[in-house]
Parts: structure tokens; sequence; C-alpha cells
């Protein structure tokens, strides 16, 4: 049985059947002939499609679900998903868009110095009553809202960032090439919250939506802390991909 | 108007909790992860006896999509174990762990309520652990979740799901986590 659902891909080595029909359905998407929100072949057709089992499709196409490529909607069918953002190096939001090449778009909400915030300082290594600069953004990409990130820097260091220029483009880049820092790496605390009102509200999802919290700390390559970020990510568009060692 | 944006932001910030009718507490401190490794491991370090319940043991067919994930055929029998995961008696997690059958099959007569699974795989199957793929996101506790965890229907949850693989790259287990977010923070490190 099992032989009579492989067959064999460009170098001759076995090929389960249900990879096949994966293979078949990424490269649709791949391709822009697939888009998301575009129904995805049935059970049934897929199975007839690819002389296969109705089981075989259906485990083919179970498995793109837990990926997260496609979604399924009881009684009407399997969907492209919309595309999930996956983290696993520390990249910028305007990068990891670019990389799937969606316009990032960041509405700045707030910008504005502080004091007093001891316990931001402290993360960043300041004197408690260092003003820092604190910028509120919603991050965008095609034009729906995905995250609501709020930005903290030393005010005396990074005070001249301007409006527009977080407007344009990547906090990241601008902080690389304008202050020629290099980041290094950032540590991170993620966990779960939902979403108040006010975020709601914000990122277009009902009240008490599961968010996914990332709060970082970002560190340049001599070590220094530059940069904290209190991130809430909308979980339905989402997902953190990282690989642990024992 | 002031004061509540205050705690509003601090409860942002996860620092404190606000309990309907009953005030703000400040926030009891987070279960932390940071590597690879196990319940029993992580409450070790924290002095905290772990425990845990076993709510079901047995063999399931054809979950076509979990097979998969552990590279195998989508017919293949697989033991599921179902626990919940306490610490101090206050149940923090659910996790349930999908093992091939014929592989793992004696797993299902452990005693797992009181024994590191880690160090069960490790000792008497001679699996080697190297490393888990894991996807991070956020969910809302259903009645049943609640229940289970202690906490209001709608709270968040931490959902972890990650492959583990032995050293020769060879998929040991799924574990699909559900952890409470009030008592739990995944710590990472990312390099740019």
């Amino acid at each position: 049985m099992l032989k009579s659902m492989r067959s064999s891909d460009a170098n001759g080595n076995a090929l389960p059947a249900y990879r096949r029909i994966q293979n078949a359905i990424r490269k649709k998407i791949e391709d822009g002939k697939l888009k998301p929100g575009e129904l995805v072949d049935s059970e049934r057709e897929l199975a007839r499609v690819h002389g296969v089992s109705l089981m075989t499709a259906r485990h083919a196409l179970a498995e793109l679900q837990r990926e997260g490529l496609v979604e399924r909607h009881r009684g009407s069918g399997t969907y492209v998903a919309p595309p999930k953002i996956e983290f696993n190096k520390l990249t910028s939001f305007t990068e990891q868009m670019a990389g799937r090449s969606m316009m990032a778009q960041a509405r700045v909400l707030h910008l504005s110095t502080l004091h007093g915030e001891q316990d931001v300082c402290a993360r960043l290594a300041l004197p408690a009553m260092t003003r820092l600069l604190y910028i509120e953004r919603l991050r965008e990409a095609g034009g729906e809202p995905f995250a609501l990130e709020t930005s903290y820097l030393s005010a005396e260091t990074y005070g001249r960032i301007t409006r527009t220029q977080l407007e344009r483009g990547s906090l990241f880049i601008l902080l690389e090439k304008d202050y020629q820092t290099k980041i290094a790496y950032a540590d991170e605390d993620v966990d779960a919250t939902v979403a108040d009102p006010k975020t709601a509200a914000l990122l277009r999802v009902p009240q008490g939506a599961p968010l996914l919290r990332i709060r970082q700390t970002i560190f340049s390559t001599d070590g220094k802390a530059m940069l904290y970020v209190l991130g809430l990510y909308r979980s339905d568009r989402h997902v953190l991909h990282i690989r642990r060692f024992r | 108007m002031t004061a509540r944006h205050a705690l509003a932001e601090l409860e942002r910030d996860g620092l404190v909790e606000r309990r309907r009718g009953s005030g703000t507490f400040v926030a009891p401190p987070k279960v932390q992860f940071n590597r690879l490794t196990s319940f029993t491991e992580q409450m070790a370090t924290r002095s905290l006896a772990p425990h845990s319940k076993v709510l079901c043991s047995r063999i399931i067919q054809s979950e076509p999509d979990i097979a998969a994930r552990l590279g195998l055929s989508p017919v293949t029998p697989l033991l599921v174990i179902e626990r919940l995961r306490q610490a101090a008696g206050e149940p923090f997690a659910l996790e349930t762990c999908y093992f091939s059958a014929r592989q793992y099959g004696p797993l299902s007569r452990a005693p797992l309520d009181r024994q590191s699974l880690f160090l069960l795989l490790q000792k008497d199957f001679g699996a080697k652990l190297a490393y888990s793929d894991e996807n991070i996101d956020a969910t809302v506790a259903d009645p049943q979740l609640a229940k289970l965890l202690s906490v209001p229907r709608g709270a968040p949850l931490l959902r972890i799901r990650q492959v583990i693989f032995s050293e020769m790259g060879n998929a040991i287990t799924y574990v699909l986590g559900l952890y409470r977010s009030d008592r739990h923070t995944f710590t990472i490190r990312r390099t740019r």
C-alpha cells in the first residue's frame, strides 16, 4: 500500500503522495497562481487529480493547515491563509515584510520624551531618571494592522529621531545607518495576553482576542542595551518560530 | 483616569494583575525558559516540587497531520499522553504528547505523574534529545481548558507546538503545550 502512495522527486527519491500534493499546492501559492483568500482544490478534486485516496488528500491538507498555509472553513472548503509572520532571526518588521513582498507601514501614534520610567531605564542599564524617547507605532501590512510596538531609547543619544524618519522606514536601519550602531542580538520575554479595549480598537480585533506579547531588549555589538520594545502582536497573524537546543 | 491609565499600563507590562471586584495585585514571578529543558528540570531549579496528573494515555489511529510532523506514515498508531502539569499544587500547563506507539508504547505504563518524561526517554528508551523546533503563539482558554487550568474563560494562554528531535535528527515526540500566561514567560535570545 505504501508503495502505491509513493512517487519520485527530481532526484529520484521516493516522495509520499501527500508530500507531492503539498508541493503542488505550495508551488501554486509561491507562483502567485493561488492568492491569500482563494479556494484550494477540494479533497475530492485533489484525490482525483493526483490519483490518490481521499484519506491521503485529507492528510496533505491537514498538514498544510497545521503549518498555517491554508485555513479550512467547515462546509465551505479550504482557502489559502493570509500570510503569518515567522521569526527566527532578529529582523525588523520592515525587513520581514520585504522578505514576503508585502508593504510594511508604520503609523506613529506617539513620539515624545518622558522621564521617570525607572523599570525601562533599568532594562536599558541607564540611571533611573534618564530622559527617554518614547515611540508608539502601529505596524501595518497590506493595509491591515498587525502589531502595536512601543519603543524606548535614550533621549540623549537618539532624541533627534523624527516622525517622518519613523514613518518612512525601519527603526533598525535608521539606527544602523544614522547612528553608526550595529545591532547584535535581543533578549526577549514572550508570553500571551488579551486585547484591552484600546488595543483591540487599534489592532481591529475583538476585545479579549489573544495577543502574543514580546518584551525585548536589543543590544549593540559592543554589548550595550540600546532599545527596549514592548510589542503586542495579533496572534491570528503571528507565529514565533524558534529552535532550542538541549 | 490618570490612575487607571497607570495601572492599565503596568498590567500590559505584566507587572501587576487586576482581578475584577477585588483589586490590583503584584504579579507573581514567572517561570522562565531558555533552553530545551523539561518541566521537571525547570521546577527543580526553582525548588518547586513538580507533579503531573495524567489525564489520558491511549493509542489512537489515523491522526495524519500529527503522524506527518513525526515523519511517520499517515496511519501509524500513535500513543497520546495528556498531562496536567502542576507546581505547588497549582495547575499551570496542559501538555499533550504524541509518540509512535510501536516505538514508545511502554511509556503508557510509566509513572509519568512523578517522573520526568525527558528522563524516562533517555533512561528507558536510550533516546538522545538534541533540539526542538517550536511554533509559539497566543490563544485563550475555552471552558474546558479554563476549568483544568483554574483560570477564567478567555484567559490568555501561551501555545507552544514543538517537535523534539534526537541527535540523529529523528522526531521523537510532538508536544502541544498550553501554558497559563500568568505563570509562564518564555525567554529567548535572537541574534541579528
